[in-house]
C-alpha cells in the first residue's frame, strides 16, 4: 500500500539530501510515512496508555474527595471555570480530571483484560475445533452458535444479577463478549491451514502436532486474530461504559470512564462537560484502536510487504 | 533405460491389493453414506533405483495412490511394504522415522513453502525434526543441499513469494532430499510451472537420482514428461492400474484401448501425422458409481457384453507388460 509512495518519496529524499523534521524521520523509521491518522492514533493510544499508567502521579485530587461547596463549577475554558478544577467539578464537588484519570485506569484494564480472555478462550476454542473436527467441533460450533443468537448485553445483565458484581465477574463477563468470533475466525483460518500443502509438506515431513501449529499454522493465522483483537477492543471498553452506565457495571467508589458517563447524563444541559469529557475520551480511544488495527492487517502480511 | 528392469534390483515397495475408500455425503437424510472407490485394488513393485510413471486423467486415484504408498493416509484394505516390512500397521514413533526415508514434493511449489518462514529455514527443517547431524553443522548441510539444486546461496535469507516457480520447487525439492530419503513421490511436480522450467526441473529430478541413487514415483497427467523421465510407466484408470509396462513397451506397443487413446492425444509437432488417432468419447465415470464389470467399458470403442459384465484380471502378457483387458 505504501511502497508505491515511497518508491517516490525517497529517491528525491536521498538525492537531494533533504532534511526530514523529527517527526517525519521518526515515522519513516517506523514504516509509517505518509500514515498521519495512524501516527495521530498510535500516539493518541500511547498517550492514553501513558494516563491510565502514571496518570495518578499527577492526579490533582483524590478522585473520592467531595467539595459541596464547589458543586458543577465549569472546566477552565469555560465561563466561571477556574484553575482550581481545569476540567470542572461533578455534583458533589469531585474534580473530572482526577476521575477521569482514575476512570481511565480501570476502563483501559477492563478493556485490555477483557480483550485478551476473549482473544485467547475463543481462538483455543477454535483451534481444538478445527483439530478434532466430528462431534468436538460440532459442540463447540453449537455453542458458537448459542452465544450469536443472545444478545449479549442480556447475558451479562444476567450473570451479572445472579452472580453479584465483582471487578473480577465484570472483566470475566467482559472478556466473554466476543469470544465466538475468535472461535469462528480461528476454526476457519486452522482449517484452511491444515489443507495448505506446507502444512501437510511438513506434516509429511514427520513434524509433530505442537510444533505444526507452533511453528507454521499460529504464526500464519496470528496476524488475523490480533487485528480481530484490536477490532474488538473498542467493542469491550464500549460495552463496560454500557454496563456501567446501566449502573452494574464498576461500583462506587470504584470509577470508570462509563460510569462517570452515566452519572454525567442527568446534568447533560446544566454541566456537560461531565459526560462529555469522558464519552470523547472513549470515542477517540476506540476509532484509534480501529485505525491502528487497519493499518496492523497490512503490516502482518508478509506478501505485501 | 531398461537396466533398471533386471529382476536383481532389490524392490523397495511392495504394494498389495490396496484399496482405498472415501466416505461422501448421504444417499438421503436416513440413507447410508455414499463410497468414493479411490484406489480399487492395486498392486504393484518399486524397484530401487527406478523411475515409475504414473499416469491417468484427473480423479482417477493417482495422488490418492501416492499418499497411500507414503503411509501418509490408510488404506481401507490391502499392504504396503517398503523393504520388506508392512508399513500400514507400524506405530507412531516409526512412522515419524519413516518420514526421512520416503517423501513427497507437491505440485504448487508456493503453495508448499511457508510464507512466513525463510527459505534457508525451510530447507533446513527436515535436519531438525529427525535430528540428523550436529546443530551447528546443519547450516553446512542446507548450504551443501542448495548448491546441489543448483541455487545461490544469498537465497536462503529470502521469503517464498520473492522467489520464481521454478526456484521454489528446486526449494521444494532441496527440502524433501535433505533428510536422505529413499523414495520420492513427486505429485504433479512439474504441471504447474513453465515449459522451459519443467524441462530445467526434470532434468534437476534426473540428475540428483543418478547422484543420490533415489527412487521416484512420478505421478502426472503429461505423458510427454513420463516418456521422458521413467524407465516403467503404469496407467491407471479410476482407481486400477490398467496397464503397467517398460515405459518403451508401453508407448511403441500399447495393449489397452485406454492407453492407446491417452498415447495418441498427445500432440506429434508434425502435421500430417494426424491419420491414425484413437479418440474415446464420454466422461470419466464417477467413483461413487462405478461401472460393473471394466471400468472404462463405457468409453471402450472394443468394449463388448464380456466387458460390461466382468472385471478384467491384470495379467502379466510378457516379461515387461502387464495389462487389464479382455482383448488385449
Amino acid at each position: 500500500m505504501t511502497t508505491k509512495q515511497a518508491d517516490s518519496v525517497m529517491p528525491s529524499h536521498t538525492a537531494t539530501g533533504v532534511k526530514r523534521g523529527w517527526l517525519s524521520a521518526t515515522m519513516h523509521r517506523w514504516g509509517l510515512s505518509g500514515e498521519w491518522l495512524v501516527t495521530a492514533a498510535l500516539i493518541y493510544i500511547a498517550f492514553i496508555l501513558f494516563i491510565a499508567v502514571f496518570g495518578f502521579t499527577f492526579q490533582p485530587y483524590e478522585h473520592t474527595k467531595q467539595d459541596l461547596f464547589n458543586q458543577l463549577q465549569p472546566p477552565v475554558f469555560m465561563d466561571g471555570g477556574s484553575w482550581d478544577h481545569i476540567f470542572g467539578t461533578d455534583d458533589l464537588g469531585r474534580d473530572v480530571l482526577s476521575r477521569l484519570i482514575k476512570g481511565l485506569q480501570l476502563s483501559v484494564l477492563i478493556g485490555v483484560v477483557g480483550t485478551v480472555i476473549g482473544a485467547v478462550l475463543g481462538s483455543v476454542l477454535g483451534i481444538v475445533a478445527a483439530h478434532f473436527r466430528g462431534w468436538v467441533e460440532e459442540v463447540l460450533m453449537m455453542l458458537v452458535d448459542v452465544q450469536v443468537s443472545l444478545p449479549f448485553i442480556i447475558f451479562a445483565l444476567a450473570v451479572l444479577a445472579f452472580v453479584g458484581n465483582s471487578l473480577t465477574v465484570l472483566i470475566i463477563v467482559v472478556g466473554i463478549d466476543g469470544w465466538e468470533r475468535y472461535a469462528r475466525l480461528s476454526r476457519s483460518m486452522v482449517l484452511s491451514c491444515n489443507a495448505q500443502d506446507y502444512v501437510r509438506a511438513v506434516r509429511s515431513l514427520g513434524l509433530s502436532n505442537y510444533k505444526i501449529y507452533r511453528r507454521h499454522v499460529l504464526p500464519n493465522i496470528l496476524g488475523t486474530l490480533v487485528v480481530q483483537a484490536t477490532i474488538n477492543l473498542p467493542g469491550v471498553i464500549l460495552l463496560e461504559s454500557t454496563l456501567s452506565f446501566l449502573g452494574l457495571g464498576v461500583q462506587p467508589p470504584m470509577t470508570s470512564l462509563g460510569q462517570i458517563l452515566g452519572v454525567g447524563r442527568d446534568y447533560l444541559i446544566l454541566a456537560p462537560w461531565i459526560a462529555v469529557l469522558p464519552g470523547m475520551v472513549i470515542f477517540f480511544l476506540t476509532l484509534s484502536i480501529a485505525v491502528v488495527g487497519d493499518w496492523l492487517r497490512d503490516r502482518l502480511d508478509p506478501t505485501l510487504k | 533405460m531398461t537396466n533398471t528392469m533386471e529382476k536383481k534390483s532389490e524392490i523397495i515397495m511392495k504394494v498389495r491389493d490396496v484399496v482405498c475408500h472415501f466416505a461422501g455425503p448421504r444417499t438421503s437424510f436416513f440413507g447410508e453414506r455414499m463410497i468414493a472407490h479411490a484406489v480399487n485394488g492395486v498392486s504393484f513393485d518399486l524397484y530401487a533405483g527406478e523411475t515409475l510413471g504414473l499416469v491417468g486423467e484427473s480423479g482417477c486415484g493417482k495422488s490418492t495412490l501416492g499418499q497411500l504408498i507414503l503411509n501418509l493416509i490408510e488404506p481401507t484394505a490391502g499392504s504396503v511394504s517398503y523393504l520388506g516390512q508392512d508399513i500400514t500397521t507400524i506405530d507412531t514413533k516409526e512412522w515419524r522415522r519413516l518420514r526421512s526415508e520416503m517423501q513427497l514434493v507437491f505440485q504448487n511449489p508456493l503453495g508448499a513453502l511457508n510464507p512466513r518462514l525463510t527459505i534457508g529455514s525451510q530447507i533446513r527443517e527436515p535436519l531438525d525434526i529427525h535430528h540428523v547431524g550436529d546443530e551447528d553443522k546443519r547450516d553446512d548441510k542446507v548450504l551443501e543441499m542448495i548448491a546441489a539444486v543448483s541455487l545461490p546461496p544469498h537465497l536462503l535469507d529470502r521469503y517464498p513469494h520473492q522467489l520464481s516457480g521454478g526456484q521454489q520447487q528446486r526449494v521444494v525439492i532441496a527440502r524433501a532430499l535433505i533428510s536422505g530419503p529413499k523414495l520420492v513421490v513427486c505429485d504433479e511436480s512439474v504441471s504447474a510451472l513453465d515449459v522451459s522450467v519443467q524441462a530445467q526441473v526434470v532434468n534437476l529430478l534426473v540428475d540428483l537420482q543418478k547422484k543420490l541413487g533415489l527412487t521416484y514415483l512420478f505421478i502426472t497427467h503429461d505423458l510427454s514428461i513420463v516418456r521422458h523421465i521413467s524407465s516403467r510407466i503404469a496407467v491407471m484408470y479410476l482407481g486400477r492400474i490398467v496397464e503397467l509396462a517398460d515405459s518403451e513397451a508401453l508407448l511403441e506397443n500399447p495393449m489397452h484401448p485406454y492407453t492407446k487413446a491417452l498415447i495418441s492425444a498427445v500432440p506429434v509437432p508434425d502435421p500430417r501425422a494426424r491419420a491414425s488417432r484413437t479418440t474415446i468419447t464420454g466422461e470419466p465415470p464417477n467413483p461413487f458409481n462405478p461401472p460393473s464389470g471394466c471400468a472404462f467399458h463405457a468409453r471402450c470403442p472394443q468394449a463388448d457384453s464380456k466387458c460390461q459384465s466382468l472385471i478384467p484380471v491384470f495379467l502379466q502378457i510378457d516379461e515387461k507388460h502387464a495389462v487389464a483387458c479382455h482383448y488385449a
